[in-house]
C-alpha cells in the first residue's frame, strides 16, 4: 500500500478558495494592527519587555503607549515593543461592573452573551479586551501597571497577543489576552491561584507561551533554594550560571549579548525536547527561549542578537517637505540627521530614509535610528540601541554608524 | 500598510501556488472544510506578517505547516478559546455551504484515528517528514512520534487492506 499515492488521490481538493485579494487584505491588516500607524514591529519569540506604565481612565491602552517612547532607548530591554492602533470606540457603559470574586455581575458586553462564554472569560472582557481590530481597551479605572507584548511562542493561532497586569480597587489581576480567530483569554489572581502562588508577573508572562501551547511548555524545576526555574538554564544570584543537571548540551555561545562574559546562548535537550536559549546574567532583562529550529543553532543565536540590538520602535514622527524629521510628541529630539543614507538594503524605489540621532533628554544620552518615508509618511524604523557591550566607549557619530550599517548591514 | 509590492507579488505567488495542498493537509487533519479553511486563513495571515523573514530563509510551507497543525491542537486544547468572524463576506464555506463530500475509505480511516496519530501518519507518510521534524512539529518526543506512528499505520492497514 502506498500510502502517499492514496493522500495524493484520495484527499479531495475542496471548494473554492478564498479569493486572493481577500487573503492579502486580511494579511495588510494583520500587518497594520502589528505595526500600527506609525511603527514598525518584530516579536522576538518569548522575549520579554516590560513597561511599568501607570494609568487610570477609560479607553485604548495605545493612548498610554505613546506616553513612554523615552524610555525605549535606556537599554536593549527597557521599552515595550509598542502595537500602536488607531483610536477607536471607547467602552461603553453597556460593559458591567465587575465584582472580583465571581467576576462578572452586570449585563453582557456588546460582544458577549450569557451563553457563550463561561465567567472567566467574561471577566476578563469585562477588565480588558482586544477590539475588532485589534486595539486594546480596557475598563474605566482599571489601572495597568504591567505590559509585555506578544509573549506567545510563534506559531500559535493568533495574530497579537498581551499579558497585563491589572489593579482595580486595590486588586491585581493578571490577563493574557490573544487577538484572532482563535484568540482565547486566560486569567490569573496572582494572590488567590495556587497554580501562580509566589511567582511573579515576569515569570508567568515567560510561561504563557507554554501554558497557552502545552505541546511545548518550558521545563521547570526547583533550584537549590527552592525556587522554581523555568528553563534549561539560568543566572543565580551569585550571578553563575546554573545548567539543569538533567539537561544535555548540544551547543553553546559564550557571552553573544558582550554583556562582560553574562549572557549565554545554549542548545539544550531535557526530556526529549531540544530547547534554545539566550538570557543575560541580570534576572529577567534577556531571556529568549524557543524549541530547536529547523535551521542552525548558532545562526538563531546571531538572529536573535541581532533583532535584539536593532528593536523596533513605536514612535510617532512627521516627515517635513525637506525631508527633516521630527517627533510628534516631542519626547524625543532629532539633533542630527542624514537624509537619504546609502544604505540600499533598508529602501526600495520610491522609498527615502534619514539616519537620525535622537536625544531622549532623560539624561541617558542619544542614539541612532533609521527612519524610512514613502511621500512624506512615516513608513518604519529600527531603533539602533546600543550594545550593552559598548557602553563606556565613546558614542559614535552619525557618519560612523552609517560607515558600520554599510560595512556590515543589518 | 502592506508588504513592499515585491514581496506581497511573492507572497500571492506562494498562496496560488500552495493553497490546495495546504488546505488539503489541513482538511486531512481536522475532516472539516469549513474548519480547514479557518486553519488555512490564520496561518496565510500570520505568513503574511512574517513573510520577508520567512521568505529569505525559505521557510514558508513549513512556517504554514506547523501553525496548521499546531492551532488544530490548540482548537482541541484549550478550554478557553474563542470563536471570531472570520473574513468579511469572503469565507467559501459558509457563502457557500459545504460540498458534497466524496469521502474516501483512507478519509475515514484516517479520521477514525485519535487525532496525534492521525497528524503523525499525515505528517510522516504524506508530507514526508522525518521522525525528527514531526517530533518538532508536533511537539512531541520522538519515540511518541513513533509510536503514533505505528499504531496508526497498523489501524490504516487493517482498514484498508483488501481482506
Amino acid at each position: 500500500m502506498n500510502l502517499k499515492e492514496l493522500f495524493e488521490t484520495q484527499i479531495p481538493v475542496g471548494p473554492e478558495h478564498t479569493p486572493l485579494p481577500a487573503r492579502i487584505e486580511a494579511g495588510r491588516r494583520a500587518l497594520r494592527r502589528r505595526r500600527g500607524y506609525a511603527a514598525g514591529t518584530t516579536s522576538i519569540a518569548a522575549v520579554v519587555t516590560l513597561a511599568v506604565l501607570t494609568m487610570v481612565g477609560n479607553g485604548d491602552l495605545s493612548a498610554d503607549r505613546d506616553s513612554s517612547p523615552a524610555t525605549a532607548s535606556e537599554s536593549p530591554t527597557a521599552g515595550p515593543t509598542y502595537t500602536p492602533a488607531p483610536p477607536d470606540e471607547e467602552l461603553t457603559s453597556a460593559i458591567p461592573v465587575a465584582n472580583w470574586a465571581g467576576c462578572v455581575s452586570g449585563p453582557p458586553s456588546d460582544e458577549t452573551s450569557e451563553e457563550e462564554f463561561e465567567p472567566e472569560r467574561r471577566c476578563a472582557d469585562d477588565m480588558a479586551k482586544y477590539g475588532t481590530e485589534g486595539q486594546l481597551k480596557r475598563r474605566d479605572g482599571v489601572q495597568v501597571s504591567r505590559r509585555v507584548d506578544d509573549p506567545v511562542i510563534d506559531g500559535d493561532a493568533v495574530e497579537a497577543s498581551v499579558a497585563l497586569e491589572l489593579i482595580y480597587d486595590g486588586h491585581t489581576k493578571w490577563y493574557f489576552l490573544e487577538h484572532g480567530e482563535h484568540g482565547g483569554v486566560l486569567v490569573a489572581d496572582p494572590v488567590k491561584d495556587e497554580a501562580v502562588a509566589g511567582m511573579s508577573f515576569d515569570t508567568w508572562a515567560k510561561q504563557l507561551g507554554p501554558l497557552t501551547d502545552p505541546g511545548h511548555r518550558y521545563p521547570e524545576m526547583k533550584d537549590a533554594e527552592g525556587v522554581t526555574r523555568v528553563g534549561t538554564a539560568w543566572y543565580d544570584q551569585d550571578g553563575e550560571l546554573m545548567i539543569r543537571e538533567d539537561a544535555e548540551e548540544i551547543d553553546r555561545v559564550d557571552d553573544p549579548l558582550a554583556y562582560d562574559g553574562r549572557s549565554v546562548a545554549l542548545a539544550a535537550e531535557v526530556d526529549g525536547t531540544e530547547w534554545w536559549t539566550l538570557l543575560s546574567g541580570d534576572p529577567g532583562q534577556h531571556w529568549v527561549m524557543e524549541p530547536a529550529g529547523d535551521g542552525d543553532f548558532r545562526d538563531w543565536v546571531d538572529t536573535q542578537v541581532r533583532e535584539l540590538y536593532t528593536k523596533p520602535s513605536g514612535f510617532r514622527l512627521t516627515v517635513a517637505e525637506n525631508g527633516e524629521i521630527k517627533f510628534e510628541d516631542g519626547l524625543l529630539e532629532v539633533v542630527d540627521q542624514i537624509t537619504n543614507p546609502d544604505l540600499d538594503w533598508f529602501t526600495e524605489p520610491g522609498e527615502q530614509s534619514a539616519l537620525i540621532m535622537v536625544d531622549s533628554g532623560t539624561g541617558s544620552g542619544q542614539h541612532p535610528m533609521l527612519v524610512r518615508t514613502r511621500n512624506h509618511l512615516f513608513d518604519g524604523a529600527i531603533e539602533l540601541v546600543q550594545s550593552p557591550g559598548r557602553r563606556g566607549q565613546e558614542e559614535e557619530t552619525l557618519e560612523q554608524v552609517l560607515t558600520r550599517l554599510q560595512n556590515e548591514g543589518l | 500598510m502592506s508588504l513592499k509590492p515585491a514581496a506581497e507579488a511573492a507572497y500571492a505567488e506562494f498562496v496560488a501556488a500552495r493553497q490546495n495542498h495546504l488546505r488539503r493537509v489541513a482538511y486531512a487533519i481536522c475532516g472539516d472544510w469549513h474548519q480547514a479553511d479557518d486553519l488555512l486563513q490564520t496561518a496565510l495571515v500570520k505568513l503574511y506578517v512574517a513573510w520577508p523573514r520567512l521568505h529569505r530563509a525559505g521557510r514558508e510551507e513549513a512556517y504554514v505547516r506547523q501553525i496548521i497543525v499546531r492551532a488544530n491542537i490548540d482548537l482541541h486544547r484549550r478550554p478557553w478559546r474563542r470563536e471570531a468572524p472570520g473574513l468579511d463576506g469572503h469565507d467559501p464555506a459558509v457563502r457557500e455551504g459545504l460540498p458534497v463530500e466524496e469521502r474516501s475509505a483512507l478519509f475515514e480511516a484516517l479520521q477514525a484515528l485519535p487525532e496525534m496519530q492521525r497528524k503523525a501518519v499525515v505528517l510522516r507518510h504524506w508530507l514526508g517528514l522525518s521522525v525528527a521534524e514531526t517530533a518538532r512539529e508536533l511537539g512531541i518526543n520522538e519515540g511518541t512520534v513513533k509510536s503514533h506512528t505505528s499504531r496508526g499505520l497498523e489501524k490504516l492497514h487493517a482498514v484498508l487492506t483488501p481482506q
